[in-house]
């Protein structure tokens, strides 16, 4: 699907996945703030294609949350991240940011990036993952799948493996950026139930205890699983 | 006991290897999340410096570690301080 324009697809869940071909970084650069371009120059280029993409779906994932108000462009959405500290965006409309009610979470791995916005007052946090579908080492998944994961995982045919691997390091990440921490707590503290619906509650175990979830998961152009996370 | 330039050293060579990438696109400002890929990537990058220096530590104290200098600073004191 490299095309060489950017393409996005809303799934039905409002998650924003963008994808783009090779030659749309000028296209991508376009969108941004003053700000923001400030700190895009900064990144090493090896990043740069990613970070672009990350900002692209998050503006989307901004209008599409946005759709019923006023129009906006790509360049009155301006997220802010960094410090460990989960993005945030700003919409300036005159003197009101009538962003803050909200919450955003992207991630992009690979030439692909999501986003979604979900609304603070019915939803207490939010944390989305993608990442490409890979083969583990051994030394790695028992790193981060708990001893029942493990052993799940490792009874599957090689596909499924990979597939059902990388799953639960989506759960896991997401599931860490909903409750503000990323990696600084280790994945392994939480474990995931053998069965996960693409769409609904499931029941996590963080440290031994029970934490019901909403979760949403899809695979993604038959590469990439893409997860969310409600909480 | 190794000095800081043996560490420095060292750490650059997990680095690359873990990463896949030029020992000399590395430099102690270097961000170690700037240089992965992704964050699968940087969680093998801490297993890694976890295996090479058998380092007992917390996980939310590596995590902590932002720059390759940060690194080699955290290798030094907890491993070869007295």
């Amino acid at each position: 699907m490299h095309t060489g324009q950017i393409s996005l697809i809303e799934n039905t869940h409002g998650i924003s996945i963008v994808q783009c071909g090779a030659f749309s970084e000028c296209k991508l650069f376009q969108s941004l703030t003053p700000f923001e371009m400030s700190v895009y120059e900064c990144l090493p280029t090896r990043k740069k294609r990613n970070w672009l993409l990350g900002r692209k779906a998050g503006k989307m994932a901004v209008k599409n949350y946005f759709s019923e108000g006023p129009i906006l462009n790509d360049a009155d959405v301006e997220i802010v991240s960094g410090d460990g500290m989960p993005p945030r965006f700003i919409i300036r409309q005159g003197q009101t940011d009538i962003s803050t009610h909200c919450a955003l979470s992207l991630s992009h791995s690979h030439g692909v990036a999501i986003a979604c916005v979900v609304d603070r007052c019915m939803h207490h946090s939010l944390g989305v993952d993608v990442e490409l579908i890979r083969t583990f080492d051994t030394r790695t998944a028992q790193a981060f799948l708990t001893d029942d994961e493990y052993i799940l995982c490792s009874r599957l045919e090689a596909g499924a493996r990979d597939h059902a691997v990388t799953l639960r390091w989506c759960m896991k990440e997401a599931y860490l950026k909903a409750i503000g921490t990323g990696l600084r707590m280790h994945p392994r503290t939480v474990a995931i139930p053998e069965f996960l619906p693409p769409y609904g509650q499931a029941i996590f175990t963080v440290s031994g205890q029970r934490v019901p979830v909403q979760v949403s998961w899809t695979t993604f152009a038959g590469l990439y699983i893409i997860v969310r996370i409600i909480l | 006991m190794k000095d800081y330039q043996e560490i420095k050293e060292e750490v650059m060579g997990v680095v690359a290897l873990t990463l896949n990438i030029a020992p000399d696109t590395i430099s102690e400002e270097s961000d170690i999340t700037d240089l992965s890929e992704d964050s699968i990537q940087l969680f093998e990058l801490l297993l890694a410096f976890e295996k090479k220096y058998e380092v007992a530590t917390s996980y939310d104290d590596i995590a902590k570690l932002h720059t390759v200098g940060d690194i080699v600073r955290y290798v030094e004191r907890v491993k070869y301080s007295d």
